[in-house]
């Protein structure tokens, strides 16, 4: 399976900030504050934006915090929504809402935090327009749509090791666009 | 400028690196501290401790060996339970591996042996106090274990306290091994499993109140 491309920026985000990028680290904060602003807002119905709100605070702290509990050999998206969720639940606990708490433990919520979220999010359509045209097509196929890089080589003719590097090439490209790949050629 | 945007960049000017073995580093401190605990505990009580010299040289390598797997599994779930998306998974298994064959060991001594010296290889001179004794000894890793793990991130916190009282009677009980004066592997099998599971069960209830973040 090939790793998502939200999961490779938001990892490559945390990876930078864990070495101390303070520029990295906002980008972060400001990405996931997002994301946890219309994940809980959902949850929580429409009266409760000084709730959620609370609640991208606490979520962000724990995240800042307890930083070192991330492994740097780990998706990042299960490990920040692993502590989403934690939040959520101590939230509804703490209100005493027995169902909330039910419908966040029994909820598959992790689908939220999926590629649309973070898609939509991250804007990658327009980043990937910024790519040449052949390059954009390899990297919708296998990273988006999930071809194995043997079926997208024999979709477009060319042999597997180029289609590896041109999505390599790719995935720099964008890194670059979002500010925190390195311009090493 | 927001009170979220004011929240984000507290945040990020309070941003220190964090090195790539940080929290395995904290770890092992944790680790250490709990084994000279239990070695100053056990260094206190040596003058009480007779027949020392009668300890047969397979019945402490049983010891020490099972609780040397004792305490790495619960090590390595310790370290897994810290983390939020972290499951310890395997790591039932390996203890419960060790405790299998420590049990054919003490079925197969205590075929080998006269009816006679069963009181002395199951309840030994120790079995009042050994289980209790572990606990004890423990105590001081427990302690570095709770700090270890309240300032991670268990998103579990009566298996994570339960871990961490495992552990610590681990590490006890295989420094306590160290001068045990026990011969019987059906001892070691009955009460050093007891004493490892009673630290875990304190640790439980520990971790049901103290390990919320």
């Amino acid at each position: 399976m090939t790793k998502s491309v939200s999961e490779q920026v938001l990892k490559g985000l945390m990876l930078l900030s864990l070495d101390g990028d303070e520029a990295a680290y906002r980008r972060l904060l400001v990405i996931l504050r997002d994301l946890l602003l219309t994940f809980y807002r959902r949850r929580l119905g429409p009266h409760a934006d000084r709730d959620a709100e609370d609640l991208v605070q606490e979520v962000l702290l724990a995240v800042h915090g307890r930083r070192i509990t991330y492994d740097r050999d780990r998706p990042f998206t299960a490990w920040f929504f692993q502590i989403a969720k934690y939040k959520l639940i101590d939230h509804f606990r703490a209100n005493g809402s027995k169902r909330g708490v039910e419908i966040a433990l029994g909820d598959e919520i992790a689908g939220e935090f999926r590629e649309e979220a973070l898609f939509a999010h991250l804007d990658v359509d327009r980043l990937l327009d910024q790519l040449p045209a052949k390059q954009r097509e390899l990297f919708r196929q296998v990273k988006i749509a999930g071809k194995t890089t043997a079926e997208a080589a024999i979709e477009s003719g060319q042999s597997e090791a180029m289609v590896r590097v041109s999505i390599h090439r790719g995935m720099r490209e964008i890194g670059r666009k979002l500010g925190f790949a390195n311009d090493e050629k | 400028m927001t009170k979220n945007d004011e929240f984000i960049e507290a945040l990020v000017s309070d941003l220190t690196p964090v090195r790539r073995h940080a929290l395995r580093m904290r770890l092992a401190l944790a680790i250490v501290v709990g084994v000279i605990g239990a070695a100053l505990a056990l260094l206190i009580s040596i003058p009480f401790r007779p027949h020392l010299h009668q300890v047969t040289v397979a019945a402490f390598w049983v010891k020490f060996l099972y609780t040397v797997i004792l305490m790495s599994a619960t090590i390595v779930a310790l370290e897994r339970v810290a983390r939020p998306d972290g499951s310890i998974g395997n790591m039932v298994r390996v203890p419960g591996a060790a405790f299998g064959i420590v049990v054919l060991l003490a079925i197969a001594q205590l075929g080998l042996s006269p009816a006679s010296s069963y009181p002395g290889l199951i309840v030994g001179y120790s079995a009042s106090f050994c289980p209790f004794l572990i606990v004890a000894f423990g105590i001081p890793a427990f302690c570095a274990n709770m700090w270890f793990l309240r300032r991670a991130a268990p998103t579990r916190p009566v298996l994570a306290g339960f871990v961490a009282g495992a552990c610590a009677g681990g590490v006890s009980g295989w420094v306590y091994s160290w001068a045990c004066v026990e011969n019987g592997i059906p001892f070691i099998a009955i009460w050093y499993t007891l004493g490892i599971l009673l630290s875990g069960l304190f640790g439980s209830l520990v971790g049901k109140f103290s390990l919320r973040w």
